[in-house]
């Protein structure tokens, strides 16, 4: 009971953090290079991480599906099925969850640490807008480095599919590129794409609201955190589910 | 003499409480255009909370705040940014922007609000830090300043876009005899130049030297005023509270 409670006020204050976005454009634009700056921060330091993700991922799946598929003759179905699951699943969703770990976790401690301080309270002092200068650039810098990171897992899987493919399959490249190629069609492509838009908000509105209500201290901060983490994850989860059947309700796949 | 002046800040019948904590009962008073009003009270008296309200980072349960033809208590989020540029907070911590360097804190207002270009914006920095007896500190970071420097550069930051009124929060708590006076000499600075202020402070020695008026907030409700002629008087009730004799 208690914990559907939490969970209303959560969405609520969530809620109420995009909605003083939205209010705050029509004031103010945050500036572009605050907008750059966090971008570069959020987007740049978690490329490791998208690599290393998108390559083991791409490889590992590539292996698994090959050697399950193999004494059924399907190894030729690999690069249909990798691409496919890659770009309607395997990209938006991991790349959102390495992004709720590593930008989630940051700005909600950053946001956190910068309430416990007052930073926050000494910007509003100040006559200026803690939403125009921390939390507008910060989501929107999510909004602009998801997708393109997910693409690029998207790439960086595929890539590893292939390398998997010749080296331990023994399939032709030629074949493989052929058949990524006539798999992925606008709508699979978009499919993953438009997701990851979501995810943004999944991640960066969690890490706003928690780091914004800090209470007590640094122990705060951590909980906040963890908080943060852990919402985005949840949110990412319940919300693709949402999202592919929307996408399935406005844009039934066939119809192209 | 303060008294005979313009009223610039009314607050009547405040009333705040956190849940069932009720912190202010009923707390009224004025400050007058070019005075000091010096609000002692116990710690956790809620003394901070009162100047929290004045620019709306706490929204009080009832009761009125008037500034100039503003009526503080009722306005939305987006009315408050001109007033806060014309009401100074100076945080008990100095509340410095620890990623920035003391120079881009204290651009920071300038930028958002003064239509000066940056080398007249540099110049000014330059000069108000050296008023209160900060000289080369403009690149430091705030971690790299003593707790007394901080709170003289948050000093400064709330009071560089020219404000009609101070609220000093503590501005001597915690420090040595020395970081005191610098402080003081700054309130005193500023003072001569004709802002109104409200010093909120457990320190009698200081408040008598800058206040013109003393008001005493305890259990919620101001409870005596004097003025820092009166307090030279041993046994007043003020002077007992704050040395812990009543
Ligand atoms: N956001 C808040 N939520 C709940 N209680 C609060 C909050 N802010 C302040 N309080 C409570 O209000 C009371 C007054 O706090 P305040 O900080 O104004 O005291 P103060 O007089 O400034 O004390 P000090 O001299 O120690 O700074 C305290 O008991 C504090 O616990
Ligand atoms: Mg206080």
């Amino acid at each position: 009971m208690i914990l559907i409670l939490r969970s209303l006020e959560v969405l609520g204050g969530m809620t109420q953090v995009f909605l003083k976005c939205i209010a705050e454009l029509r004031y103010r634009r945050p500036s572009i290079k605050d907008i750059l700056d966090q971008t570069y921060e959020v987007g740049i330091s978690s490329l490791p991480l998208i690599v290393v993700m998108g390559f083991s991922s791409g490889m590992v799946m590539t292996l698994q599906f090959g050697l399950g598929l193999e004494p059924f003759g399907g190894k030729p179905y690999v690069p249909k099925v990798m691409a496919l699951s890659v770009f309607l699943e395997l990209a938006p969703v991991f790349t959102a969850l390495m992004g709720a770990a590593r930008m989630g976790a940051g700005m909600a401690s950053e946001i956190g640490s910068m309430t416990v301080t007052q930073q926050i309270d000494a910007m509003r002092a100040l006559g200026t807008s803690p939403y125009q200068k921390i939390i507008l650039p910060r989501i929107i810098a999510c909004l602009l480095s998801f997708p393109i990171l997910t693409l690029l897992t998207c790439v960086l899987a595929l890539t590893s599919t292939a390398i998997i493919g010749v080296t331990e399959l023994g399939l032709d490249l030629l074949f493989i590129t052929q058949k990524f190629y006539s798999s992925i069609t606008l709508w699979e492509f978009l499919s993953g794409f438009l997701k990851s838009f979501g995810f943004a908000l999944c991640v960066a509105l969690p890490a706003c609201y928690f780091g914004l209500n800090v209470k007590d201290g640094t122990r705060g901060v951590g909980r906040a955190t963890t908080m943060a983490v852990v919402t985005a994850c949840v949110l990412i989860f319940i919300s693709d589910y949402f999202m592919t059947k929307f996408y399935w309700v406005i844009y039934p796949y066939g119809s192209q | 003499m303060a008294h005979s002046k313009q009223k610039l800040l009314s607050v009547h019948q405040l009333r705040k409480s956190f849940g069932s904590k009720l912190i202010h009962k009923d707390v009224s008073f004025d400050v007058h255009q070019g005075e000091c009003l010096g609000l002692l009270g116990g710690s956790g008296s809620g003394k901070s909370v009162i100047l929290r309200s004045m620019i709306g980072l706490e929204k009080i349960d009832s009761g009125t705040i008037e500034f100039k033809e503003h009526q503080l208590h009722s306005i939305n989020e987006e009315d408050w940014l001109p007033i806060r540029k014309q009401i100074a907070y100076v945080f008990q911590n100095g509340a410095l922007f620890d990623s920035l360097t003391v120079e881009e804190n204290l651009l920071y207002p300038l930028q958002s609000h003064s239509s000066l270009s940056l080398t007249e914006s540099k110049k000014l920095i330059t000069t108000r830090l050296n008023e209160v007896d900060l000289f080369d500190t403009e690149s430091l970071y705030p971690s790299e300043l003593s707790g007394g420097m901080q709170k003289r550069v948050g000093l400064v930051r709330a009071t560089i876009l020219d404000p009609e009124l101070i609220l000093y929060d503590e501005p001597t708590a915690g420090l040595d005899p020395k970081n005191t006076n610098n402080i003081r000499d700054s309130i005193l600075v500023m003072k001569s130049k004709g802002y109104s202020s409200i010093f909120v402070s457990h320190d009698m020695a200081t408040a008598i030297a800058v206040c013109d008026r003393i008001i005493l907030l305890r259990e919620g409700s101001i409870v005596a005023e004097a003025t820092p002629q009166e307090l030279k008087i041993q046994n007043h009730p003020i002077r007992q509270f704050i040395e812990g004799t009543q």
